[in-house]
């Protein structure tokens, strides 16, 4: 039996709860009961459910808040990687960070270029006027290739380069000189020169280098 | 009416005939009427730039391409570094071969002496062989004629003749202070050279052989030339200079600031089959090969 502290009054002036008239009513004393403690089962059942969605998405959101740190940190280490490295020494290998993997390595472009040229090609001599024979091109089948973006845009016209072959027949220097045609056709024409071998030219018995100049057409029929 | 269609036409014709972007050359006399041609023509061609052509010699040349007066200069000899440094001082440059020339040794047509090695021209240019008699020729004074300083083919053959570099190198050490004689007739161009050789039986000059086989044809004789009194001696022609027989040959250039258009176009012009052309008809072999065609169809 409950013995409420909560006196209700009704509209007639009688009073319900305790024992005031004597009697007992067990539907009054339900009434007379709190909605949470009635509910109280339902109303756990849903907070345990409301914590437990909480702590998941915390949980959630500082896994990614970690992962992200850890793209940030990473760039970071990357962006940083060109500013940190010390003042280069003349010679000295430049040391990077791997941006994929973070290991460190000698960047390749600080190694000497694959396409450097020959020292012998700034001492080249004029064939005409040392006295040389003139270089004899042995790799005549080798011809530019006219390029299909130059050919689309109707572009023709002589690309001039000037030629450097060595005292061993191979071709040191082959760029062009004056106008640009474009559209790759002085890549194509020096590319093409540069596949060849030369009897070099010769002068009193002995092969020498020697430069000249070799205009190239692209006509279109 | 009618004057809104003659103001149309006007609005026509002056929008058709669009001024050309100039290009100015200066520089080697030699190389002046060789230039002049290839300006000819290639103006012929071009519908955006007009060549101009003045001479002045290599020396101006020089001075002008570094003050950014003129957009090429023709050289007929190899810059010196300190020319090349003022030059590129106004952006980077190019210099390209555009002929071969056999500097020609020139007499009076009527001068019995058919033929002449270095030392004795040497000896002549210095003054130490004032008399023709002294070659076997006739009893005449020798009349020296010479070009200005500023002359890029007076310089070449001080070096190459007068003190005679081509001989090797222990002689141009016995005669590198070696000078013109002052005794010398100085001219500006070759034109001057062919009159003043033209009116004196007993002179002697040098010009390109361009200039001596075109312009000066008839009143100059080209000497046959040999390095040494032993070797065969002949005169300066296309056909000996390109068989190297002629062993005064050199190279004439054109040197230039890159990223030009106009200018780049005129280079490419010179150096392609046509320009090329140009040039053996003005006397002087051509650098470039023959070109190599690449045809395909549209």
């Amino acid at each position: 039996m409950l013995t409420g502290d909560i006196a209700v009054s009704s509209p007639d002036g009688m009073q319900f709860g305790g024992e005031v008239l004597g009697l007992s009513n067990s539907f009054a004393i339900e009434a007379a009961t709190p909605w949470a403690r009635k509910n109280r089962v339902p109303i756990m059942f849903m907070g345990f459910c409301v914590s437990f969605v909480v702590v998941l998405f915390v949980g959630i959101s500082l896994k990614m808040y970690a992962e992200n740190r850890a793209l940030d940190d990473l760039q970071i280490a990357v962006d940083l990687g060109d500013l940190v490295v010390p003042p280069k020494k003349p010679g000295a290998p430049i040391i990077e960070l791997d941006e994929v993997f973070g290991n460190e390595y000698v960047k390749e472009k600080d190694k000497p270029a694959v396409d450097a040229e020959d020292p012998r090609a700034a001492f080249a001599a004029n064939p005409y006027i040392g006295g040389a024979t003139m270089s004899v091109d042995l790799t005549s089948e080798i011809s530019p290739v006219y390029i299909s973006e130059a050919k689309s845009a109707g572009v023709q016209g002589t690309v001039t380069l000037e030629i450097v072959v060595s005292d061993d027949g191979k071709v040191l220097r082959a760029r062009s000189v004056g106008k640009r045609l474009g559209h790759g056709l002085e890549e194509s024409a020096a590319a093409a020169f540069r596949q060849k071998r030369f009897q070099p030219s010769m002068k009193d018995g002995q092969p020498i280098t020697v430069k000249f100049y070799q205009p190239v057409r692209f006509v279109l029929n | 009416m009618r004057k809104l269609i003659i103001g149309l036409f006007l609005f026509a014709a002056a929008a058709g005939c669009k001024e050309k972007q100039k290009i100015k050359i200066s520089g080697s006399e030699t190389m002046n009427t060789m230039m002049r041609i290839l300006a000819e023509n290639f103006n012929k061609r071009s519908s955006d730039f007009e060549v101009r052509v003045e001479g002045g010699g290599l020396v101006r040349g020089i001075a002008d391409l570094a003050n950014g007066v003129v957009d090429l200069i023709a050289s007929s000899r190899e810059l010196l570094p300190h020319e090349v440094e003022a030059i590129q001082m106004k952006g980077p440059a190019e210099q390209i071969v555009v002929a071969y020339d056999g500097t020609a040794i020139v007499v009076h047509p009527s001068n019995k002496i058919d033929r002449i090695h270095l030392k004795q021209v040497s000896d002549i240019f210095s003054g130490r062989i004032q008399n023709w008699k002294a070659l076997g020729g006739e009893d005449k004074a020798i009349t020296v004629v010479i070009r200005s300083d500023q002359s890029g083919t007076a310089y070449f053959f001080r070096e190459h003749v007068l003190r005679q570099l081509d001989l090797g190198s222990a002689d141009y050490k016995l005669n590198k202070d070696a000078e013109y004689t002052p005794a010398a007739i100085v001219v500006n161009n070759n034109i001057e050279m062919a009159q003043v050789i033209d009116q004196n039986p007993g002179a002697i000059g040098f010009m390109g052989m361009g200039s001596a086989e075109v312009d000066a044809a008839g009143r100059v004789k080209r000497l046959a030339y040999a390095l040494r009194a032993a070797d065969p001696a002949v005169i300066a022609s296309i056909e000996n200079v390109y068989n190297r027989t002629y062993r005064l040959g050199r190279p004439l250039y054109v040197l230039y600031h890159t990223g030009k258009p106009g200018v780049e176009e005129f280079v490419s012009f010179a150096t392609g089959e046509e320009g090329q052309k140009t040039i053996a008809q003005s006397g002087y072999l051509r650098s470039s090969l023959p070109a190599v065609e690449v045809h395909e169809r549209k």
